[in-house]
């Protein structure tokens, strides 16, 4: 049966085997089938970053303590990691992806999303698509990768470990939930140890057992969480592949219960989102130059408008007067109203190291202490306790 | 109109000389423009002298060189750049020039160019150095001040001040004065002022650039004077003409710090070192220097995710409290290289204020801190 139109395979997960072990014994044949392992120096207290698939036989995985893998395997040949070389070859795979589409959402050096839907008429469809990939980054780069190729993101992830290395795994709509069901509980998303066990002493090992339960019973366990677990054990993800520049941002949305039309009030929510946002980028010590705003309306249609400040912030205030600048001259609330409304800073660099300006600009070291009070005062009574005054009016 | 006038120029020219004129003209021409005539250079071959011609509207320069045997008279406009790129390429003593068939005919050696002439009577008419209310000053103070101002100033700034030299010239001081934002630079000089002249403008930094670079040793003098609209610079072989910036220049003497009380007298030579060690480890996230001053030490230190880090120490002579303070090495290292001081003294009071660089009475250097946490 031909995949309908709604579910169409169009997402790939291609994730690096062993990758920087996998680097290192192509620029050193000498390694090949050997234990290797690149990470921090077994005297000390370093960590291993990689392991190739022969040091894998020894228990050792990525994580561990270096002093505990060498423990597991003494013989193996400990390589410090050259995370720039590694940067510069992700930028050759990506090269290849690019080759198929624009849409790669890299989740770090080693694994990425595409999303190549709408190229099936020109390149050939998904399936083909990710074995030429898979076969370019071998014959081109010397590499071996795993890829997934399934009708969403989980999906596609969860294809992609399914059978390393070297794997090669579709997920069809109409094998989902068959393929799903004798896999453990673990293999959803943000299903850690704590989940595990509570799903455990329900009796619930696998995804298949996790679907006797409803929607209802899911959010009594888990929260708001429990709804997307819920998707998940059926296979369903609606989350969209985001390219990378759009990717390395921090952003706060929240969805009303009803359609909102009132600026005044949408603006009062804004300054609620950019203060969590701020309070978030601060907390990660980023600075950031462009602020997003996005509005959802009534009918699910979503628009974003963004703009560049002059130099990076991490202040709620100036990140606020430009949110505020674009709902009130780039956004044209409908009639009907707003749905959702968020507010994101990205362009993050994570050095401050702002230039003074000679002549003015912002009171810089104000904002600062007041923006370290307000986030003093939030983490002691929570984020209602503080709010800053008449703002939604300047 | 559109008939090409008719010339039958012909001359000779040293072909080093001929560079030389050309490389300062060119320097202003745009490589693209709108109106394609202002590609171009003019030249008119008069009696034992080439005239060379050019103008972006802005600046305009025109630059006279002897050496040159004319045999007949006229003018010509042909692409700069082309004719740039002809002379540098070439390698004899003597180049030979000549008008036929509409044709610029550049001979040398072996080797012959036809270039395309464009229409003389389409080139911009230059402005004219008035006769009266021309003043003079030295040449080498003046070139000495344009040099340690004009790299200050902005390039394509939205405030348009700011991509100008201020001019200010009364009584007998005179003081150029250009910045960015991040760093001003103010050079001063006492200069005779016999005609009570009193003039307060921003003038192109690439006029004032260019000026600096066309006078030669045999310049005592540099003329000047002002219009409404323009500055007009005359040496004894060129005349640049600037049309002048509108706008408020900022109060430069209000940013000047009043209360850097810790002076360090440097090597210019020793400091620039360290700088450019420590400017090796930053990058456009991470542009910041780091200066640590501590009882007879001064460590610099740089740092950026991407690149590495580095340490840099030097003696000096220090006996106050701890402190530190960061800057962008950039701005230190290009007054610094151009300054031609031995030794230079280095103003600071804490990590928020500007640090000064000073020379005497004679230059004021002054350059925001970057704000580390």
């Amino acid at each position: 049966m031909p995949p309908t139109d709604s579910h169409p395979l169009s997402i790939l997960h291609i994730d690096m085997d062993a990758y920087y072990a996998s680097i290192e014994e192509r620029e050193d044949p000498s390694l090949r089938g050997r234990p290797v392992i690149v990470g921090g120096s077994a005297e000390g207290r370093g960590v291993v970053s990689a392991a190739s698939y022969a040091a894998r036989k020894y228990g050792v995985h990525s994580a561990m303590p270096a002093g505990q893998a060498k423990r597991l395997c003494p013989h193996a040949i400990f390589i410090r990691p050259r995370i720039r070389f590694y940067a510069s070859v992700s930028e050759q795979i990506q090269n290849i992806f690019r080759d198929y589409t624009p849409l790669i959402q890299p989740l770090s050096l080693d694994e990425a999303f595409l999303d190549v839907s709408g190229c099936e008429r020109l390149l050939g469809d998904a399936v083909k698509i990710g074995r030429e990939i898979q076969c370019r980054v071998k014959d081109e780069l010397e590499l071996p990768s795993s890829v997934g190729v399934a009708p969403n993101k989980f999906l596609a992830k969860l294809a992609s470990d399914l059978e390393k290395p070297n794997g090669f795994v579709v997920i069809p709509e109409e094998k989902k939930l068959e393929i799903l069901a004798p896999l453990p509980a673990s293999r959803l998303w943000g299903v850690g140890k704590v989940a595990q066990k509570r799903l455990q002493d329900a009796g619930l090992k696998t995804i298949g057992q996790m679907r006797e339960l409803t929607k209802e019973q899911l959010v009594s366990m888990f929260g708001v969480w429990g709804e997307t677990l819920y998707h998940l054990s059926r296979g369903e993800d609606d989350r969209e592949v985001v390219p990378e520049h759009e990717a390395k941002s921090i952003s706060h949305e929240t969805t009303f219960h009803e359609d909102v039309t009132d600026k005044e009030r949408l603006a009062d929510v804004l300054l609620g989102l950019t203060e969590d946002t701020a309070a978030r980028v601060r907390r990660r010590g980023f600075w950031g130059r462009t602020v997003t705003l996005k509005v959802r309306y009534h009918d699910f249609r979503r628009i974003t408008r963004s703009v560049t400040l002059d130099r990076p912030t991490q202040h709620t205030l100036e990140i606020y007067h430009a949110a505020k600048m674009l709902l009130e001259e780039k956004v044209k609330i409908p009639q009907k109203g707003v749905r959702l409304i968020g507010v994101g800073l990205s362009n993050l660099t994570t050095g401050p190291d702002v230039q003074g300006d000679l002549f003015g600009g912002m009171d810089d070291e104000r904002e600062s202490k007041i923006d370290a009070v307000v986030d003093e005062i939030r983490k002691e009574f929570g984020r209602d306790s503080i709010s800053r005054g008449g703002l939604s009016d300047s | 109109m559109a008939t090409k006038t008719v010339t039958t120029a012909k001359w000779r020219a040293d072909r080093r000389e001929l560079l030389e004129a050309l490389s300062h003209v060119a320097s202003i021409v745009p490589a693209k423009s709108p109106k394609p005539i202002l590609q171009n250079v003019m030249l008119t071959a008069m009696e034992n002298q080439l005239q060379l011609a050019a103008t972006d509207l802005d600046v305009s320069i025109s630059y006279n060189m002897d050496r040159v045997e004319v045999h007949r008279p006229g003018t010509v406009v042909v692409y700069a750049h082309k004719l740039l790129n002809i002379i540098q390429e070439l390698t004899a003593q003597h180049v030979d020039f000549e008008v036929v068939e509409s044709m610029l005919r550049v001979d040398a050696d072996k080797s012959t160019f036809r270039v395309v002439m464009d229409d003389t009577s389409e080139f911009p008419t230059l402005p004219e150095f008035p006769a009266k209310d021309e003043f003079q000053v030295p040449k080498d103070v003046f070139a000495t001040m344009i040099k340690r101002t004009e790299f200050a100033a902005a390039r394509e700034q939205a405030r348009y001040s700011f991509n100008g030299i201020l001019f200010h010239f009364a009584k007998s001081k005179l003081d150029l004065v250009a910045t960015d934002g991040k760093r001003l630079a103010w050079a001063r000089a006492k200069v005779s002022n016999r005609k009570k002249i009193d003039v307060n403008v921003i003038v192109p930094a690439k006029g004032f650039s260019l000026l600096s670079k066309v006078v030669r040793d045999d310049d005592e003098k540099i003329g000047l004077s002002v219009t409404d609209n323009q500055i007009l610079a005359r040496t004894k072989r060129a005349k640049v003409s600037c049309r002048l910036i509108e706008g408020q220049f900022p109060s430069y003497e209000e940013v000047v710090p009043k209360d850097c009380d810790k002076a360090f007298t440097f090597s210019t030579d020793e400091l620039l070192s360290k700088l450019r060690q420590s400017h090796i480890m930053t990058d456009q996230e991470s542009r910041a220097v780091r200066f640590t001053f501590e009882p007879n030490l001064l460590r610099f230190s740089s740092q950026a995710v991407n690149v590495g880090e580095s340490k840099i120490e030097m003696v000096i002579d220090y006996g106050g409290e701890e402190f530190e303070v960061a800057f962008n090495p950039e701005y230190l290292i290009e007054p610094l290289k151009i300054l031609g001081e031995e030794t230079i003294v280095l103003k600071l009071k804490d990590q928020d204020t500007p640090g000064i660089l000073e020379v005497g009475d004679a230059y004021v250097y002054i350059v925001m801190p970057i704000k580390t946490m």
